[in-house]
């Protein structure tokens, strides 16, 4: 006997609910969860005809969802009187009974509940001490929150009914739930349908497409529904001042807590451009008060963050938003998708990723599922309040903080609205004490030095110590220090001293070294100019600077302008060889005294000189010293003297009386003599380093971001050396931030941190306001302590702009502004995370060119990569190259495994080496262009198996497009999720395969569709060849002809 | 919104920066005097800022 059943049109949010459901339909993330205390003295069978007289009242609860001709229908099926499955605790203790409730109730309310079968709810009958309870799971296609209040009281009025019976206390139902359906697509079509959606387009126009919250974990390709909560209590009487400054601004409470909402996330991910996710309740007939159903609608509230407003500002702002987008709020939510976001990005959840929902008392039961539909959701009620989140995404421990921050902000908020926003507390005073200690240089300071002070102390030590190795010349120490001193008396004798610049324009070599130590002991400071700079250059420089004189070898010497002089060998030789003391200077030389200009470059302008002191150098070589032991024995020198990485070879190894070996990597003098103890790269150097040229004691990395990719050959290589990621801009004295790799330890795939903070250095991370940002949010980098470099030589505007006041050190003192992002891992290191100007977006999205970087690289036929946003033809592409023999096609295949959509490259291209700076960092600017066309994008390929002939034609026909190929994607050509539920149902009506919905979401292209298709069939006709399974297609196809 | 005003602030070294006006100036910083946009705040500081030597090392060297 069958029962009797009707279908209507699905409601629109019926539809959206579904269509997510699909992307894993065996999820309870849609769970609603709805107990109920029967009253004492009603038996098993009561209790189940009170509720059977509820299901019997409202259709919803007798519906389930279908497609049927690809489109998706409700089925109401006639009442049927169901038993309810019972089971008895009665006879528990009591602690037991209430474990064991629990654990059933959890058990019930994570059995996914099918869409495409009746009925749409679960339930049980659970005999506690004295009476019964009833466990009850509905699908939220069918049941909303308010539903979950008419549900109570129905059975309320129903048991009082069987106790008294009276007629029951439940109002008349003059339509049910597919009545609503079909009216609401009647109303919402044609001309009303396009106003509305005008709307919603205009007001997201531009709005960020995913929120810039800082996560624990990059997006992966695909979102799940995979979650989890932590809980909290709002502090008491928090809501009642919510009240009272909601009641002030005309506004609701839920309005306050919506702004507290919005400026925490603008705190927390710096855009000032928020979008929340809110429900409205969509019940604004009367006839739908007493309905069960699913009547919800999300909509989109845009918050304006900018302008540092005050809270109360930010209110008003929330409040007008808000009733605007309520005024809008019956437009069907799936539609605005649609409208604004055709191209689905299955990393990331359309339009909104956060939400906030205020639920004083709905009767809900809040199981927790490990399920989340956002990113993060906030569940507020006057009682337990719950923070919902991705844990694809996030950690606990993050969770937990962004939970705490909000209870935080928001009682700072209500307690001084007229504060700004960006002024309100996010840390707690513990936090914010620890945040600021890492700001604090803790080295004891001893007494501040001069590199000359320390040259000479190592010369004095290791006389006959070989110092420096050049083109198999080699110079003890003794005869270093004399040859310095003499050139430096002489240098005096020229009227040079503290305060001073020189510049040395000399290439490597011998001469160089002697120069550049005579600079110092004559106490002035030297300037680098590279010889093989081209000679505008070298002009700038030399201009810029202005030096008191150019020291030039013979070759050189033509090079600069004026009169350099010329160190040909007999230059000084006739002065004395004893070191400098104070009386041989101009003026006693002293700490606070520069030792050496270095210009750097920067993304824009003209280079500028950093002037840094002695003290700074000491500071950082004292640090450098105890940290690499390797500085005591040979240390490979290939870098220019210009480029501040190489005072850790140069100057740590002649302050360790180690020896310095001048040669350029690809020279054979760099590997004469056996491997070098010490070695200091850029991570642009790493494919350069085979076993002669790698490192004993420590490979030092700088200059650069280093990833795990990178690092992962030489390792593998050289498993019992240490490997150290020194973070340092010129400004900050080569290194003040370090992370050490000891021998043998993992490093996880993707950047590698920067570690903490150096002896004589203070890591701020800052936001805007120079406030300090809590753990794991992104800040700017500024750095405090000794090792800060005076400024710019003659920049005192671009000086000012970069050395601040510090308001977390002492009196005075300033703190450099790095320009650099980076953030607190839990461990209490640094992750590094790029310039402050190179946030490049493309199409809205973030990227991170790092992660994509070490994509590329985790490809075994990649040795070196590198990508990069251009903007070749006006649009900014975002493109990767690639050295190695990898095949283009799987690299992007493992890359759109690995990563969201939007750090795919548009283009790949394959070069034989990657450009580098003269520095040996990679030269950006020097990256080409990408092929004009992609070819293989833009022709047509005829679909090459039945398989692909049938998706092609399926695509074609659904969405009216006249050829599609092979290599079509479904969403590139205008399909949307509604008409991608009709393809699905086309396919599986053509070769009855079950394909669920997230099959095409996943693999939109036709010949991955149609190979996904195969598998299926494959699958499903186990024992059938794949000839045979072609030929079944075969016939399918004709018969559909 | 308004542009932000900055100040143009000095130390006892005598070292120049600027610092947002409506925010407490930190210890051992001084207002030097003159108030505006970032970038007049900056132009300003380019004219003022003649010796950057720190004013306790002035006077030792030989320029």
């Amino acid at each position: 006997m069958s029962t009797r059943e009707w279908t209507f049109p699905a409601s629109y949010a019926q539809e959206r609910v579904w269509l997510a459901n699909q992307l894993d339909a065996g999820s309870p993330v849609f769970n609603v969860s709805i107990p109920w205390a029967f009253p004492a003295g009603v038996d098993a069978d009561t209790a189940g005809d009170v509720l059977n007289r509820v299901v019997a009242r409202h259709e919803a609860l007798r519906t389930h969802l279908r497609v049927d001709d690809g489109a998706l229908v409700q089925v109401v099926r006639a009442h049927e009187p169901t038993p309810l499955p019972t089971v008895d605790l009665g006879h528990l203790p009591a602690d037991q009974r209430r474990a064991e409730f629990a654990r059933l109730r959890t058990e019930l309310a994570r059995t996914p509940i099918p869409l495409d079968a009746p009925p749409p709810w679960r339930a049980r009958l659970i005999r506690m001490e004295d009476a019964w309870t009833l466990v009850f799971v509905a699908h939220h296609a069918v049941f909303d929150s308010h539903s979950a209040v008419l549900f109570h009281a129905e059975l309320a009025a129903f048991c009082e009914a069987a106790r008294t019976g009276a007629e029951p206390a439940v109002p008349e139902l003059p339509i049910q739930y597919a009545d609503f359906a079909v009216w609401q697509r009647q109303q919402l079509t044609g001309d009303e349908l396009d106003r509305q959606l005008a709307f919603w387009t205009g007001h997201l126009a531009g709005a960020p497409p995913v929120t810039g919250l800082p996560l624990d974990r990059p997006r992966p390709a695909r979102l799940g529904f995979a979650g989890d909560e932590v809980r909290f209590t709002l502090p008491d009487g928090l809501l009642d001042r919510v009240g009272a400054l909601a009641a002030s601004a005309q506004a609701t409470p839920y309005m306050v807590l919506l702004a507290g909402f919005a400026a925490l996330l603008s705190r927390i991910s710096g855009d000032t451009d928020v979008v929340v996710g809110v429900s409205t309740a969509g019940r604004d007939n009367p006839e739908l008060a007493s309905l069960i159903g699913m009547f919800v609608n999300p909509v989109a509230l845009r918050c304006d963050v900018s302008g540092d407003p005050t809270f109360t500002t930010l209110l008003h702002r929330v409040r007008d938003g808000l009733l605007d987008a309520m005024e809008h709020g019956q437009t069907p939510f799936q539609r605005i998708v649609e409208a604004v976001h055709p191209q689905r990005d299955p990393s990331v959840q359309p339009i909104f990723q956060t939400a906030l929902n205020f639920i004083p008392d709905s009767g809900l039961d809040p199981v927790e599922l490990g399920t989340t539909k956002d990113d993060l959701a906030f569940d507020v009620t006057t009682a337990e309040c719950r923070l919902v989140y991705r844990t694809a995404l996030f950690d606990r421990a993050t969770a937990a903080a962004v939970a705490r921050r909000y209870v935080r902000l928001l009682t700072a908020a209500v307690a001084e609205p007229d504060r700004a926003v960006g002024a309100l507390p996010l840390l707690t005073d513990d936090e914010r004490e620890l945040v600021l200690a890492a700001g604090t240089a803790v080295a004891p300071d001893g007494p501040a030095t001069t590199v000359v002070d320390e040259v000479q102390r190592a010369a004095a030590a290791t006389p006959d110590g070989t110092a420096l190795v050049r083109d198999g010349v080699t110079l003890r120490y003794a005869e270093l220090n004399a040859a310095a001193n003499r050139l430096a008396r002489l240098l005096v004798a020229r009227g040079l001293g503290p305060q001073t610049r020189v510049a040395l324009a000399l290439p490597r070599s011998v001469e160089l070294v002697v120069a550049l130590l005579a600079v110092l002991k004559a106490g002035a400071a030297y300037v680098p100019v590279d010889p093989a700079y081209p000679a505008a250059r070298i002009a700038y420089l030399l201009d810029d600077a202005a030096p008191a004189l150019v020291l030039a070898t013979p070759d050189t010497a033509a090079l600069v302008p004026g009169e350099p002089l010329v160190l040909d060998g007999t230059v000084g030789a006739d002065q004395p060889d004893a070191d400098l003391t104070d009386a041989d200077r101009l003026a006693p030389l002293r700490p606070h005294h520069p030792a050496y200009v270095l210009h750097t470059s920067g993304s824009t302008g003209r280079p500028k000189g950093v002037v840094v002191e002695h003290r700074a150098v000491t500071a950082y070589l004292a640090w450098a010293r105890h940290t690499y032991p390797g500085l005591a024995g040979v240390a490979l020198l290939h870098s220019p003297v210009s480029f501040d990485l190489t005072v850790t070879g140069l100057l740590g190894t002649l302050t360790a009386g180690g020896t310095v070996r001048l040669a350029a990597l690809d020279e054979p003098a760099a590997r004469a003599g056996g491997r070098p103890s010490f070695l200091k790269v850029t991570p642009s150097h790493l494919p350069l380093l085979d076993g002669e040229l790698s490192p004993t004691a420590d490979l030092v990395i700088g200059g650069e971001a280093l990833t795990a990719e990178q690092l992962a050959d030489w390792r593998a290589a050289h498993p019992e050396v240490a490997v150290v990621n020194e973070y340092g801009p010129t400004e900050a004295t080569v290194g003040c931030v370090a992370a050490r790799i000891a021998p043998g330890e993992p490093v996880p795939p993707g950047p590698v941190p920067i570690g903490t903070p150096t002896w004589h250095t203070g890591a701020l991370l800052l936001d805007a306001a120079l406030q300090p940002v809590p753990p794991g949010v992104v800040g700017e980098l500024h750095v405090t302590g000794v090792q800060l470099a005076r400024g710019y030589h003659d920049r005192p505007g671009l000086t000012a702009a970069r050395f601040l006041p510090c308001p977390y050190g002492p009196p005075g003192t300033r703190m450099y502004a790095t320009g650099d992002l980076a953030r607190l891992r839990p461990d209490g290191s640094l992750d590094y995370l790029g310039r402050r100007d190179d946030q490049v977006k493309v199409r809205g999205m973030r990227i991170e060119l790092g992660e994509v970087e070490a994509a590329l690289l985790a490809h075994p036929d990649v040795r070196a990569a590198a990508a990069a946003v251009r903007v070749d033809n006006g649009e900014p592409t975002l493109v990767g190259y690639l050295v190695g023999p990898a095949d283009a096609d799987s690299v992007r295949a493992g890359l759109a495994r690995e990563l969201p959509a939007h750090l795919v490259p548009a283009a790949l291209v394959r070069l034989d080496a990657l450009p580098l700076t003269p520095n040996g960092k990679l030269d950006r600017a020097a990256l080409p262009a990408p092929a004009a066309t992609t070819p293989a994008k833009d022709s047509y390929v005829a679909p090459r198996t039945d398989a692909e002939a049938l998706v092609a034609d399926v695509y074609a026909d659904i969405l009216g497009v006249e050829k599609v190929g092979a290599l079509d994607d479904f969403f590139t050509l205008g399909g949307n999720s509604l008409r991608g539920m009709r393809a699905m149902a086309r396919i599986r009506a053509e070769v009855d395969v079950d394909l669920p919905m997230r099959a095409l979401f996943g693999s939109p292209v036709v010949a991955d569709l149609a190979a996904q298709l195969e598998q299926r069939i494959a699958a499903e006709l186990d024992g059938l060849s794949d000839t045979e399974v072609a030929a079944l297609l075969a016939a399918e196809e004709d018969t559909d002809r | 919104m308004s542009e932000p005003r900055f100040l143009v602030v000095r130390n006892d070294e005598e070292q120049y920066s600027i610092w947002a006006a409506d925010r407490e100036l930190p210890a051992g910083w001084h207002d030097a005097g003159f108030a505006g946009s970032r970038e007049e705040c900056l132009a300003h500081v380019d004219e003022v800022w003649t010796d950057m030597r720190p004013r306790s090392v002035r006077g030792e060297g030989t320029s």
